[in-house]
């Protein structure tokens, strides 16, 4: 046996099938769009190291991306970061997923950049209650990009992420 | 109101707790205590005319690698539907799916972001990205296989794309 991991990607796509007004009122409708078949689903999985995985608990006081410090737990505010596994995995990152959990004041959403700090692609920004899987093919942790919360400030802004990564 | 999305990107980690006691092995295993699960979901609105579902065979091999809505990124003979977004499209999501392969068994559909490789696909395998639809570029966003000899070395694919 393994220890293993499966990442499970779907989307459902629907139109906005609406009609009307017809004598005079509007009938809200939506129906599955027929050119992307509905939506799309699969899978994605292997074998990962059950020691070489860590999550992180905190609150995001990072606010440039570029100015980040990739996926690590220096991302977060040290002060009340919970750490659980190995914090100094460095290679082999099979995937990197984020939970919102909460936030307090205007801090809008969590921002998240693969690759490089500067110049990498945006993933879709996170707002409270969101989360996202990101796959990686077995890549240094330095590598895999940042995120950042713009608006934090202490006790006023505040955005609780839940990140985990798992590895080779 | 408005066409809509709801994507998920979900994961499961389970533990190896298999242990030898005595002279027996007992296989056994169990959720990750330290990661668990995330039911990845996120719902957003999509324009239905930057949206496509495309089935074929992926033609650029390792030494090529192109942006999916590029010219000669699939063989001839694919099967369009809907209408593929530009290559001066922003993206929002893009799901790949690894088919059927002829030829050398280790073959694979790779994607990558800029620099960084996401995922090498085989039979049956799928993943899902999904962007900023305000500043990710489709160029950026590249696909190959691993070994592409026409009618020799061969994996098919299914490729949705969503713009924005």
């Amino acid at each position: 046996m393994a220890d293993t991991y499966s990442i499970t990607s779907k989307f459902r796509a629907q139109v906005d099938t609406t009609s009307g007004p017809i004598n005079g009122e509007t009938y809200p409708d939506s129906k599955p769009d027929r050119n992307l078949a509905g939506g799309q689903s699969g899978s994605l999985e292997g074998e990962y190291d059950g020691t070489n995985t860590v999550s992180y608990t905190g609150v995001i006081d990072t606010t440039s991306v570029s100015t980040g410090t990739n996926y690590l737990g220096g991302a977060f505010r040290a002060a009340d970061l919970v750490t659980v596994g190995n914090a100094a995995m460095v290679t082999g990152v099979q995937f990197v997923s984020f939970q919102v959990m909460s936030q307090i004041g205007t801090e809008g959403k969590l921002s998240i950049r693969v690759g490089n700090l500067s110049s990498g692609q945006d993933i879709k920004p996170l707002a409270v209650g969101e989360s996202i899987t990101i796959p990686y093919s077995e890549i240094p942790v330095n590598s895999t990009g940042g995120c950042a919360a713009h608006a934090y400030s202490l006790g006023v802004n505040e955005t609780t992420v839940r990140l985990i990564m798992i590895g080779t | 109101m408005a066409n809509t999305l709801t994507v998920s990107t979900s994961y499961k980690a389970v533990l190896d707790t298999s242990s030898t006691v005595g002279n027996q092995t007992y296989n056994e295993s169990a959720l990750d205590q330290v990661v668990a699960t995330n039911t990845g979901l996120i719902t957003a609105t999509y324009d239905e005319n930057l949206a496509s579902l495309t089935k074929g065979v992926c033609c650029i091999s390792q030494s090529y690698v192109t942006p999916i809505v590029s010219e000669g990124f699939w063989e001839v003979g694919y099967d369009l539907v809907g209408t593929e977004p530009a290559i001066t499209d922003k993206i929002q999501v893009l799901f790949v799916k690894a088919g059927q392969l002829i030829g050398q068994t280790d073959n694979y559909i790779g994607v990558k972001c800029g620099p960084i490789v996401m995922a090498r696909l085989t039979p049956g395998q799928a993943c899902q990205l999904f962007f900023d639809e305000t500043t990710q570029d489709f160029d950026e966003i590249t696909l190959w296989a691993r070994h592409y000899i026409d009618g020799v070395d061969e994996i098919q694919c299914t490729v949705a794309l969503i713009g924005a």
